[in-house]
């Protein structure tokens, strides 16, 4: 994996994607995962209308997957599409909190041109 | 105008996974939009002279059991799923695999409902 | 015949945060929801399990998957033919993240 991709030491593996679902980088577990791209596009695609009494439609900013031993956590931010996959560590589980921390550091770190974590995620 | 409302309801069908085809009628079964996979099974049955009459018919005494207005038929068939919900004065009737989300059609129906009014209009205008 | 069923949503919907829950079936239809949530979530519900399960489909535990806007969070477990969704709304507006 490309070292300076790789933001969290329980990271293994990414994917950004522009909003039209065409894959712009990847790396790690993912590298060139065309197939798991096409699954998350459904699924963000699904997403955008749940239940307008709830949640207002397209306002879901981030969604994520929780497996056994592993993790995704999909942000949308600045019409681009971010994919990490992590694993859980031995003393317990990726929260909800850190895979945050994580996201706002990917986005400031893949994209030079952001002055701050809080204004990328849309 | 039209495209506009054909391109949502292909954006619909592409959503629910099994979705064959979702086709507006009047309630004698004239085609308005039919929006439908090419590729996929045929499905024309859908608009055969006598399948939207039929449901038109079965809606009406279905209205008559003492439960109000009937508004939706669901028929499930060993290859096939027909959903058709009464709006009159027009038809929608989706065509899907027996195994597609049924629940997810039936929610279409509130979302579908502003790009019928523009279609009612049309038809009832003079 | 139910019974089970509105026990398990009833337990559910006492936890902490949670605003309602809904189980819904293969085809999507609703069988049982409690507090606020449409019965009509069911359908779109299962359709993201569905979509989800086809991520990693050799896996042999079902995945969670969680949407979050603002406060709220959506989520959603689908379990063999079963498919859960859970909503939660955490109170405190300072913090998008809450347990």
């Amino acid at each position: 994996m490309d070292k300076d991709k790789q933001i969290m030491s329980n990271q293994i593996g990414y994917l950004i994607l522009k909003d039209d679902g065409s894959l712009q980088e990847s790396g790690g577990d993912l590298k060139n995962d065309e197939r798991s791209a096409n699954v998350i596009m459904g699924l963000i695609n699904l997403t955008e209308s749940i239940d307008d009494n709830f949640m207002p439609n397209s306002s879901c900013e981030r969604i994520s997957i929780d497996y056994e031993h592993h993790s995704y956590s999909i942000c949308m931010s600045n019409r681009h599409i971010y994919i990490v996959k992590l694993s859980k560590g031995h003393n317990g589980v990726t929260t909800s909190s850190s895979s945050t921390s994580v996201y706002n550091d990917a986005n400031t770190e893949l994209n030079p041109s952001s002055t701050s974590s809080t204004t990328v995620l849309a | 105008m039209s495209d506009d409302i054909k391109k949502y309801f292909n954006g619909l069908l592409q959503k629910v996974s099994g979705l064959y085809v979702i086709q507006i009628t009047d309630r004698d079964g004239v085609p308005l939009l039919r929006v439908s996979h090419s590729q996929e099974k045929n499905v024309d049955f859908a608009l055969m002279p006598s399948f939207i009459p039929t449901f038109t018919t079965a809606c009406d005494q279905a209205s008559k059991l003492g439960l109000g207005r009937n508004k939706t038929i669901i028929s499930m068939y060993s290859n096939y799923q027909v959903v058709q919900m009464n709006k009159l004065p027009l038809i929608l009737t989706f065509v899907g695999a027996e195994d597609c989300n049924t629940g997810h059609i039936l929610a279409l129906e509130h979302q579908v409902d502003g790009y019928l009014e523009d279609i009612k209009l049309a038809v009832t205008e003079p | 015949m139910e019974q089970q069923l509105e026990k398990v949503l009833s337990e559910i919907v006492t936890q902490q945060d949670t605003v309602g829950a809904l189980l819904a079936n293969r085809q999507g239809l609703c069988l049982g929801a409690k507090g606020n949530i449409n019965p009509n979530v069911s359908g779109i519900g299962t359709a993201i399990s569905e979509q989800v399960a086809k991520l990693e489909p050799n896996s042999t535990v079902p995945a969670t998957v969680c949407l979050y806007s603002g406060n709220k969070r959506c989520l959603i477990q689908k379990d063999g033919e079963i498919t859960g969704i859970i909503y939660k709304q955490t109170t405190t507006a300072s913090t998008s993240i809450g347990n």
